[in-house]
């Protein structure tokens, strides 16, 4: 007998079964039965579905409960800001509300896919504003001032590549500003408005490329909308992809790259089929025809967003380039077409080398940029995993009280439920759809999601586990949608069903959030704290950064802590030296009691002429774990604030001049010491 | 021009317009973000789909993702090209480059279109099943969503209220700039600017090499106000450095030192280096 791969897997499988105890192969087995049920999934689509229908149907209502969330989300922020503790108790409810009740409608077997498509849109959209309600009159997020100054850079001199220091990788890739200039030059928008509009507008791309990508593999208007929606509970959707960041435009880039290459298979094969009857019949030959303009359409449209994608963000790059290799590779495993014939893996080479132009750029530093914080997060997981070194402490927070409880078991459980559903989301796609190449593909991207996770444990590595969820919950949504529709075939679902899918799905979701915001809630309004990034940026620290633009010139080389570094980088417009961009990292020069030699060393290696010292750091913990450089030292250990002696001992040292005072920020005049020095 | 061409109309309608809003005044801002919008957005994606999918009959959602998406790449491709050209990337050569993008994919579609004859598909809000639905539900979810934009408005215009009225610790910035030689000597310029919430009532007081030179003792600021001065260092008899020192007190607690700043100018004799 021949034995097929399909028929070695479904041995494994019951195999797995009987060895698991008696009370859990029942359920089991009905998933393995169901999991290859093609009639799952019953479509109720209607003869017509236009304006009229969207406006008859459930989304108007769904369009009130989400402006009342919104109305309440803004209550909650303007109470933070005063000092009130309305985020703690409205922030998540408010979320609730958006989420729930289209959660729940979208699980509905009977609403319609312009409905569906309109209700995703509006989601993502409200999540967009309250991520714009945070902070909607100037920037606010860390990496949004590290973009905003590559943007003004090609502002001022109409040209790319200008050096940013601040992030020295951003001005290899402009994609982003690139189209904010565009928008801001013509329109006459400042920078800040025709930023929030193209990421407003990324982010409708985002939402409506993931459906029709979804829909396209799953031939399902409801599963996509669950895809869709699942896609939207990972920690990064809410802020972190809707910032000013290159990564929020390169996503939903991509995504539209695979929605465009998602009807590849289907016209690939039946062109492979056809070729036989060419030479018989007429008909054939304009089949052929069509479907070969069709393979040529798919490829350009994919060569040309592939292409924006590699001028926008190279870790989204890098990933899809691995995705549609690994693609190429399942759709040769499956013998679907000779390699050399495949436009699969033309798209995956011409994608791999015009990446590897734009690294070989002279200067490029993003190999450097990424492996070395790689390198780090992976020796760090080794020292821990080897017991050479200890594991982070999880839900610590460095500067106040540790994560409430109920936050800790909404986080676990949020991941705890994701990797309990994967396998069997693997399990129904492989019974279901194993015959799509770009579906196991998926499956493949999906067995990682575990394994960053582990990344969790570690200081460095821990931004690893967020940001590669934005990437895996594309595939991980899908089969996540895909479980839940064969799971619980719409022939068979009742409320009861209904509601406990809801209540998961929102667990899940307000879990994501609470991993994204990031501890004591940096992410959102409040009062000061010290190195918390968005909650750091204040009037004082930005009147600074203006008053150096004005009074000192710009370009000036200046050192400082992380929050003013990228104040004076953007509204001063100084030259900041970094450990990124001048491999110097001048934290002892701000954190030793005395002046040393090897600071004033350091200062004229540096050629710094400003040092800005925020005095606020002597009376608080940082709240990300360190004050200046990640490999300060103390840094993620600190026990009490920086020593005011550290800052004072500038007053005492000859040829530094105090040269401002602004209460907290006290700008010191370090030419005199460089000059002795040298 | 036949009927079936009239999106490509509107494309190119677009294009020559948002050439036209490169030479409107500043105040005229609003029709050329109106313009801008789709130019950047869709308009080039669009006609490019259309190229590209001549022989097809694309669904709604696909076209405007499809639309959105390549005008978003094709920007970013152009942003590369402009890069290349010494005028870079500026309003005119952004508006005359999306133009004629959407101008020449235009021209290519109407020559794909020819011959072919365009299908016939219903009006949007029209046809057999709309009429199925009760007008009543119809008014009733307009009156819905109109409310619920207006409600996404308020807590926009809230919020940005909310934020111009944040409260915050008030603060006075205080400046001793490094001197420029004057015919007198060197001179350092001294400024104050106040951020505090209400008006404030400063002293200021400027020793040099620890011998009072200037005293302002009643400099009334109101919020967001700005005073600066000059303050002539005469060149040192004896001394090789010459210190400058600034010390600033508030009216309300006239002992405490509020501010201070101090520059070391080295040999004023030479000429003026802090």
């Amino acid at each position: 007998m021949n034995i097929t791969p399909s028929h070695s897997v479904h041995s494994m499988v019951h195999g797995v079964f009987r060895v698991l105890p008696r009370p859990m192969q029942s359920p089991l087995r009905r998933l393995a039965t169901r999991g290859g049920d093609v009639g799952a999934e019953k479509e109720y689509t209607g003869v017509y579905e236009g304006v009229g229908t969207l406006l008859a149907s459930w989304f108007p209502a769904l369009t009130l409960t989400c402006a009342l969330g919104l109305c309440v989300t803004a209550y909650a922020f303007a109470d933070a800001r005063g000092g009130g503790s309305g985020l703690n108790t409205l922030f998540l409810p408010a979320l609730l509300v958006m989420f729930t009740p289209i959660a729940l409608r979208l699980l509905i077997p009977t609403t319609s896919r312009i409905e569906r498509i309109s209700l995703l849109c509006m989601l993502g959209c409200v999540c967009y504003l309250v991520k714009v309600l945070s902070s909607p009159l100037h920037f606010s997020f860390f990496d949004e001032f590290l973009h905003w100054r590559t943007l003004d850079d090609i502002n001022q001199s109409g040209h790319l590549f200008a050096q940013n220091s601040l992030l020295p990788v951003s001005p290899y890739y402009p994609g982003l500003e690139i189209v904010t200039n565009a928008l801001g030059t013509t329109s006459g928008l400042d920078s800040f408005h025709a930023s929030l509009v193209v990421v407003g507008a990324a982010r409708v791309l985002m939402v409506l490329a993931l459906f029709a990508m979804n829909e396209q593999l799953l031939k399902s208007a409801r599963a996509a909308s669950l895809a869709t929606l699942l896609y939207m509970i990972n920690p990064h959707f809410l802020l972190f992809d809707a910032q000013y960041a290159y990564e929020s435009l390169a996503l939903p880039l991509a995504t539209c790259m695979l929605f465009a290459l998602s009807p590849h298979q289907v016209v690939s094969v039946r062109l492979t089929r056809l070729e036989p009857l060419v030479p018989l019949l007429k008909f054939s030959r304009e089949r052929r025809h069509g479907l070969t303009t069709d393979l040529r359409w798919i490829t350009f449209t994919a060569w040309l967003i592939l292409v924006a994608v590699i001028f926008t963000h190279h870790v989204t790059d890098f990933f899809f380039d691995a995705l549609l290799i690994i693609w190429a590779i399942v759709y040769a495993a499956k013998r679907l077409m000779p390699l050399y014939r495949s436009h699969l893996v033309r798209i995956a080479v011409v994608g791999v080398l015009v990446s590897c132009v734009s690294i070989a750029r002279a200067g490029n530093p993003v190999v450097g940029y990424l492996s070395s914080f790689m390198s780090e997060a992976v020796t760090e997981l080794g020292h821990i995993l080897s017991g050479s070194g200890s594991a982070k402490q999880l839900f610590v927070n460095y500067s106040g009280p540790p994560t409430p409880l109920w936050e800790r078991i909404m986080t676990v459980s949020s991941v705890g439920i994701i990797t309990l559903c994967l396998p069997l989301g693997l399990l129904c796609l492989w019974k279901r759809y194993r015959s799509n190449a770009l579906a196991c593909t998926f499956g493949f991207f999906c067995l990682f999601y575990p394994v960053v996770q582990a990344f969790r444990l570690t200081n460095t590595g821990a931004e690893v586990a967020d940001r590669a969820a934005a990437f895996l919950f594309i595939p991980l949504a899908l089969v996540l949608a895909i479980f839940i529709v064969q799971f619980w075939p719409t022939t068979r679902l009742h409320w009861g069903q209904l509601t406990l899918i809801t209540a998961a799905m929102s667990l899940v979701f307000l879990g994501g959030i609470i991993l994204g915001v990031g501890p004591a809630s940096a992410l959102l309004p409040g009062p000061y704290e010290a190195i918390a990034d968005a909650r750091s940026i204040d009037p004082q620290g930005i009147q600074t950064a203006l008053w150096s633009d004005a009074y000192l010139h710009p370009a000036n080389r200046v050192a400082s802590d992380r929050i003013n570094q990228v104040l004076l980088g953007t509204y001063g417009k100084q030259r900041v030296v970094t450990t990124i961009q001048d491999t110097i990292d001048l934290s002892p020069v701000f954190l030793s009691p005395h002046l040393t030699d090897e600071d004033r060393s350091l200062l004229q290696q540096g050629r710094i002429r400003y040092l800005v010292a925020d005095t606020r750091l002597t009376h608080a913990l940082p709240l990300l774990g360190f004050y200046y450089e990640m490999s300060e030292m103390g840094a993620f250990h600190h026990k009490t604030p920086i020593d005011p002696q550290a800052f004072t001992k500038f007053d005492d040292t000859p040829q530094v001049n105090r040269v401002f005072d602004s209460g907290a920020i006290i700008i010191y005049d370090v030419e005199g010491l460089a000059n002795a020095s040298a | 021009m036949r009927l079936h061409n009239s999106d490509l109309l509107l494309a190119t309608g677009s294009a020559v317009l948002y050439t036209g809003c490169t030479f409107l005044p500043a105040s005229m801002s609003l029709v050329g973000l109106l313009l801008a919008l789709p130019m950047v957005f869709f308009v080039p994606g669009y006609t490019l789909t259309a190229i590209l999918a001549h022989k097809r009959t694309l669904d709604g959602s696909h076209r405007l993702l499809l639309s959105l998406g390549l005008s978003l790449a094709l920007d970013i491709l152009c942003g590369c090209f402009l890069n290349l050209l010494p005028i870079g990337l500026r309003a005119l050569s952004w508006v005359l480059v999306l133009s004629g993008v959407t101008v020449l994919f235009a021209l290519i579609i109407i020559y794909l279109r020819r011959g072919i004859v365009p299908a016939r598909t219903p009006a949007a809000g029209m046809g057999n099943g709309a009429d199925a639905i009760p007008v009543a539900r119809i008014v009733r979810g307009s009156i819905l969503s109109a409310f619920a934009l207006a409600l996404i408005i308020c807590a926009l215009l809230y919020t940005v209220q909310s934020v111009a009225q944040q409260p915050a610790n008030g603060f006075t910035q205080l400046w001793l700039l490094p001197p420029t030689q004057t015919t007198q000597g060197c001179t350092v310029r001294v400024g104050l600017h106040s951020f505090e919430t209400t008006p404030v009532t400063y002293r200021v007081l400027a020793t040099i090499n620890d011998v009072q030179a200037n005293m302002w003792p009643t400099l009334a600021l109101a919020p967001n106000q700005v005073w600066e001065q000059g303050i002539a260092v005469p060149p040192a008899a004896t001394a090789k450095y010459t210190s400058i020192q600034v010390k600033v007190f508030r009216g309300d607690k006239p002992n405490i030192v509020y501010r201070k700043v101090n520059v070391t100018i080295l040999d004023a004799k030479q000429g003026c280096r802090a």
